[in-house]
C-alpha cells in the first residue's frame, strides 16, 4: 500500500493548523474569537519539531505475525530438528462472495455468468459501448493515447465504462435471483433508474397440486316397503311387546321347557339301553322324577317372586327419580307461571297499580268505589266457604286462607288451607288439606312461614310453609299432642301472641266452649317430630248466677267465644267477643277476672278489632245489624251504626284511624271514614253477583289499598279502593306524613271524634241509638242455657 | 242360532282389536338401521317430528328430514317418505335408517356423497 502521506501523520500538529484555519474564517466573517487552549493529556509525550513533521508510515499486511515460521521437531529416525513445513492455520467459519465486481474484472465475470444482466435492447446496446471501450482501453491500444482528440473520447468511454458498472452490480443480483425463471422479463425501471428486488413485487405463479383420498366404507341396501310390509311389521311389533310385558311368567315356560327334554332324555335312555326295564326301576325313576319336578316348581316360584320384587323396586325408582327431576324444574316452571299470569292478567295489574278513580275529585260528598281487581278461586274449594282471611305482615302480596263451612247444618266435613299470591290468582302457592273443615288462619306477623290454623273439631295445628333443607318439598305441620288439652267445639278464632323469652312462637285460640287456650311448641312428642301444648289461659263465665241442673247441680254458664282481637301494643290484654253479645276484656296475665265486660250486641259479635292507632278504640260488629265503636274505658258504644242487614265483617284500615270497611249479608261492601261522614258510608258497593253468595270475611292489605273479600264459594275477590277512600293526611308544605307525624296525627282525629261524642251537646247521642235489649240478652240465654 | 250369536260377538272382538291395532300403530318402528345407538333415538325423533308437522305432505316431511339431517349428522343424507316403494341404495357404514311410522309410512334416510 502506498504511503498516504500528510493525512496519516499525528495528530497534534494538525489539529493546530486546523485552528489557525478556522479563526482565518471567522475573522472573514467579522468575528472574533478567544485563542484556544488545547488541553492535552498530562503524560503526552513530548516531541520536537522535526519529530512531529516525520511521516511514520503504517501497513496492512495479509500475513499474520503470530504465525511461527520456523517451527522445528525432533525426530527421532534423524535424531535431529526437523523445520516442520508451513501449514496455513486459518480456519474459514463463514464465507460469503461478494457481489461486487471491480470495475477492471467486469468483463472476465461477465464471461462465466451465464446470463444477461440487463434487458436485451440495452445490454446490447450496453455491449456495443463495451466492446467499443475496451477495444480503445484494453491493453497497450497504441493510437489511442497519441492522438490529441482521444482524450475526450477517453474520457467518455471511462464514463460509460463507470453507467456501466454502476448498473451492472444491481442487476446482477437481480438476475441472479431470477435465475430459475424460465421466462426473461423485462426490467421495468422507475425515474432513477434504479431497480432492486425490494421494490419489485414478487407473484408466485398459480400451481396445480391434488391428490386422491380413500372413499369412506359403503355398503348396498335394498328393501321393499308397501302396506303389507308395514302391516305386518306392526302385527309382530304388537305380538311381540305382551311377551315383554309377561317376562315374569318366563320363569314357569323354562320350567317346563326344561320338564320336557328331561323326559325326552328319560324317554330316549330305555332305548338306548335295549334291555327291558324293571317295575322297580321304573318306580324310581318316576320318584326322581316328582322330586325333580317338584323342585323345579319351587325354585320357579322363588325365581317369580324376586322378578317381582325387582319390578317393585324398579317403579319405585322411577318414582323417586321422576320426583326428583319435577323438583328440579319445579323453580322454572314457577316462575314461568309467573310469566303466564302476568301476561294473562296484564290489565288487571295496571289498573292495580295505575288505576284511579278520575270522578272521585268531583264528587263533593268525599265518596269513593271501589274497582274489583284479581279473583282467587281453587277449584277443590269451590263448595267451601271461606272462613278466615289473614295477610301477611311482611310480604305485601301473601296472604293465607282457610277453607271450611259455616252451614253448621249440613257440615261439609273436610276443609283446607290455602296461601294465596297475588301474583298468581289462578292456583294457589301452598296448600293444606286438612280432613275437617279449617274455621280461622292467622300468619305470624314476622315469620311469614308460620300459619296457625282453627279447626272445626277444636284441634289447632300449625303449618311451616318454608321448606327445610331437609325436607324441600313438603310444609311441616305441628298437631296439637293432647286429646284432653283442647277446645271441646269449634274453634272459631286464632291470633299469634308475641313470641316468648325463648323466641319460640305462641298463639291463642278460643272456641265455642268458652275457653281461650295458650299454644306454645310441645316438643316432647313421642314422635320426635314435636306438637303443640296447649294451656287454658281463661274460661269465658257469663256474669249471671250458676244455672241449677235436673239433679241439683249448679253449672257456671260460659259465653261461646267467637272472636278474638289482642291489642296491638299491650300484649296482655285482648277482646273476646261471644256468641251471647257479650265482649269480654282479658288479660292472659290472669284468668279468673275479667278486665271489663261490654254488653255489646243481643246476637253473636261477628268481628271485634283494636284500631290500628288509637290505643283504646275498638270496633265490633254483629247479625244483629249494627256497628259499633267503642272506647275501651266506656261501657257504652262510642258510635253505633245501624245497616239494617247484618252485618259478618268489619276491619280497620291501616292506614287511617277513621277508616273501615264491613260486609253484609247481602253482598255488599261498605267503606267508612268518620273523618269523612260520621252517618253513611262513603261507599256502599255490590260485590257478589249472584245473590244467594255472601260474603264472610273481609281484609285490608297492609301495604296496598286493597281489600280482600272472601265469599261462601270459595271465591276471594280483591278490591281497589279510589283515592277518596284512601286519603293520607298530609303536613303544611303538602307531602304525605310519615311515621310519628302521622300516627298522632291519627290519634288525634280519633280523640276529637271522641270527645265530639262525649259532649252532652253533640248532636250525635249514640248512648239513645241502640243499647243491647236486656229482654232479648235473657232470651239468648235461657235458650243457652236449655241446651 | 247359537252359531250366529256367538259370530256377533267374536266380530266386535275383532273389531276392538283392529281398533286397538289402529290405535297403537301410531309409533314408529325401525325396521333395519346400523346407526350407533346413541344417536338412534334422536334420528327417529326427527323423522317422526316431521311427519307429524306435515301430515300426509310427504315432500315436505323429507325435504325436512334431509335438512335435519343435513344439519346435525353432516351433508349429503337423503331421505324418501312413502307409503309404498322399493328401494336398492349404496350407503356409507352407519349412516341408513329405514323405519315404519304411522301404520302405514315407510321412511328411508341414508347419507352418501
Amino acid at each position: 500500500m502506498p504511503p498516504k502521506g500528510p493525512k496519516g501523520a499525528g495528530g497534534g500538529g494538525g489539529g493546530k493548523r486546523r485552528g489557525k484555519g478556522r479563526r482565518d474564517d471567522d475573522e472573514y466573517g467579522g468575528y472574533t474569537r478567544k485563542e484556544q487552549q488545547l488541553s492535552k493529556p498530562p503524560d503526552q509525550e513530548k516531541l520536537t519539531e522535526t519529530q512531529l513533521k516525520q511521516d511514520v508510515q503504517r501497513y496492512l499486511v495479509t500475513l499474520d505475525p503470530t504465525v511461527i515460521r520456523d517451527r522445528v521437531r525432533w525426530d527421532f529416525n534423524e535424531r535431529a530438528y526437523l523445520i516442520v513445513p508451513y501449514q496455513d492455520e486459518t480456519i474459514t467459519l463463514f464465507h460469503m462472495d461478494s457481489k461486487l465486481v471491480h470495475k477492471d474484472h467486469a468483463e472476465e465475470f461477465k464471461k462465466t455468468y451465464p446470463y444477461p444482466m440487463v434487458p436485451r435492447k440495452q445490454a446490447k446496446q450496453l455491449d456495443k459501448q463495451m466492446q467499443e471501450a475496451f477495444k480503445k482501453s484494453e491493453p497497450p491500444p497504441p493510437p489511442a493515447p497519441a492522438a490529441p482528440t482521444a482524450e475526450a473520447s477517453g474520457e467518455a468511454e471511462t464514463e460509460g465504462e463507470e453507467k456501466k458498472a454502476d448498473a451492472k452490480p444491481e442487476e446482477e443480483e437481480e438476475e441472479k435471483e431470477e435465475t430459475k425463471e424460465v421466462t426473461r422479463q423485462t426490467k421495468f425501471l422507475n425515474q432513477f433508474d434504479y431497480s432492486d428486488r425490494s421494490t419489485q413485487t414478487y407473484n408466485n405463479p398459480l400451481r396445480e397440486h391434488a391428490c386422491q383420498t380413500q372413499p369412506p366404507p359403503r355398503s348396498n341396501y335394498k328393501d321393499y316397503c308397501n302396506a303389507w310390509i308395514i302391516y305386518d311389521a306392526y302385527e309382530n311389533d304388537v305380538e311381540n311387546r305382551p311377551k315383554q310385558g309377561k317376562q315374569h311368567g318366563g320363569g314357569a315356560e323354562l320350567g317346563a321347557i326344561g320338564e320336557e327334554l328331561g323326559e325326552q332324555v328319560a324317554g330316549a335312555a330305555p332305548g338306548e339301553d335295549g334291555a327291558p326295564q324293571t317295575p322297580e326301576k321304573e318306580k324310581e325313576k318316576k320318584e326322581k322324577k316328582e322330586t325333580v319336578r317338584k323342585e323345579r316348581d319351587k325354585e320357579g316360584k322363588i325365581v317369580e317372586k324376586e322378578r317381582v320384587k325387582m319390578r317393585k323396586a324398579s317403579v319405585l325408582e322411577g318414582q323417586a327419580a321422576q320426583e326428583a327431576a319435577l323438583n328440579k324444574s319445579a323453580e322454572g316452571l314457577k316462575i314461568l307461571e309467573r310469566l303466564v299470569m302476568q301476561n294473562v292478567h296484564h290489565e288487571v295489574l295496571f289498573d292495580f297499580k295505575y288505576y284511579e278513580d278520575a270522578s272521585d275529585e268531583f264528587r263533593e260528598t268525599g265518596e269513593g268505589t271501589i274497582l274489583p281487581l284479581w279473583k282467587f278461586a281453587y277449584d277443590r274449594a269451590k263448595r267451601l266457604h271461606v272462613t278466615g282471611i289473614s295477610w301477611s305482615q311482611s310480604e305485601p302480596d301473601m296472604f293465607a286462607v282457610s277453607y271450611g263451612s259455616f252451614s253448621f247444618t249440613h257440615p261439609i266435613t273436610d276443609g283446607m288451607v290455602l296461601v294465596w299470591s297475588l301474583r298468581n290468582p289462578a292456583f294457589p302457592e301452598q296448600i293444606w288439606v286438612s280432613p275437617r273443615g279449617c274455621m280461622c288462619v292467622a300468619v305470624h306477623p314476622e315469620a311469614n312461614c308460620l300459619v296457625a290454623v282453627g279447626m272445626y273439631d277444636g284441634n289447632v295445628a300449625m303449618i311451616q310453609l318454608k321448606p327445610d333443607e331437609d325436607n324441600a318439598t313438603s310444609s311441616v305441620v305441628l298437631k296439637n299432642v293432647h286429646v284432653i288439652q283442647k277446645h271441646r267445639s269449634p274453634i272459631w278464632s286464632v291470633k299469634w301472641g308475641e313470641d316468648d323469652m325463648d323466641g319460640d312462637p305462641n298463639f291463642y285460640s278460643c272456641g265455642l266452649d268458652g275457653r281461650i287456650i295458650h299454644w306454645t311448641i310441645d316438643t316432647s312428642d313421642s314422635n320426635g317430630v314435636g306438637g303443640l301444648g296447649g294451656t287454658e289461659i281463661c274460661i269465658l263465665h257469663l256474669p249471671v248466677a250458676p244455672v241449677t241442673g235436673p239433679d241439683g247441680t249448679s253449672y257456671k254458664l260460659f259465653g261461646c267465644a267467637r272472636v278474638l282481637a289482642f291489642h296491638p301494643k299491650e300484649k296482655t290484654t285482648f277482646l273476646v267477643g261471644t256468641a251471647e253479645g257479650n265482649i269480654f276484656r282479658c288479660s292472659s296475665l290472669y284468668g279468673s277476672r275479667f278486665q271489663q265486660i261490654y254488653n255489646a250486641h243481643f246476637l253473636p259479635v261477628a268481628a271485634l278489632e283494636w284500631n290500628y292507632y288509637h290505643k283504646d278504640v275498638f270496633i265490633s260488629c254483629s247479625e244483629d245489624w249494627t256497628i259499633k265503636i267503642w272506647d275501651k274505658k266506656d261501657p257504652e258504644p262510642m258510635y253505633v251504626f245501624e245497616i239494617g242487614v247484618a252485618i259478618l265483617d268489619c276491619c280497620w284500615a291501616p292506614y287511617s284511624s277513621t277508616v273501615f270497611a264491613a260486609v253484609t249479608e247481602e253482598g255488599k261492601t261498605l267503606v267508612y271514614d268518620l273523618n269523612v261522614n260520621k252517618e253513611k258510608p262513603i261507599c256502599c258497593q255490590q260485590i257478589v253477583t249472584k245473590k244467594k253468595v255472601k260474603p264472610h270475611r273481609i281484609q285490608f292489605n297492609p301495604y296496598y289499598p286493597i281489600l280482600c273479600v272472601g265469599d261462601d264459594r270459595g271465591q276471594l275477590t280483591t278490591l281497589k279502593l279510589s283515592p277518596n277512600l284512601r286519603i293520607l293526611p298530609k303536613d303544611s308544605r303538602g307531602a304525605p306524613m310519615e311515621g310519628d307525624p302521622k300516627v298522632n296525627f291519627e290519634i288525634g282525629k280519633m280523640t276529637k271524634l271522641l270527645s265530639l261524642v262525649r259532649d252532652p251537646e253533640s248532636i250525635t247521642n249514640p248512648k239513645s241509638l241502640a243499647r243491647p235489649d236486656e229482654k232479648q240478652v235473657k232470651i239468648v240465654l235461657s235458650a243457652m242455657g236449655k241446651k | 242360532m247359537a252359531d250366529e250369536e256367538g259370530a256377533q260377538p267374536q266380530a266386535e272382538v275383532a273389531a276392538e282389536q283392529e281398533t286397538e291395532k289402529k290405535a297403537t300403530a301410531a309409533y314408529p318402528i325401525v325396521r333395519y338401521t346400523d346407526v350407533p345407538e346413541e344417536t338412534k333415538a334422536d334420528i327417529v325423533d326427527t323423522i317422526t317430528g316431521a311427519v307429524e308437522r306435515f301430515g300426509t305432505d310427504y315432500d315436505l316431511a323429507a325435504k325436512l328430514i334431509k335438512e335435519d339431517m343435513d344439519r346435525t349428522y353432516g351433508p349429503h343424507w337423503h331421505a324418501v317418505v312413502g307409503e309404498s316403494f322399493g328401494y336398492e341404495v349404496t350407503h356409507q357404514n352407519n349412516h341408513i335408517m329405514y323405519m315404519f311410522f304411522l301404520g302405514n309410512l315407510g321412511i328411508l334416510v341414508w347419507k352418501n356423497c
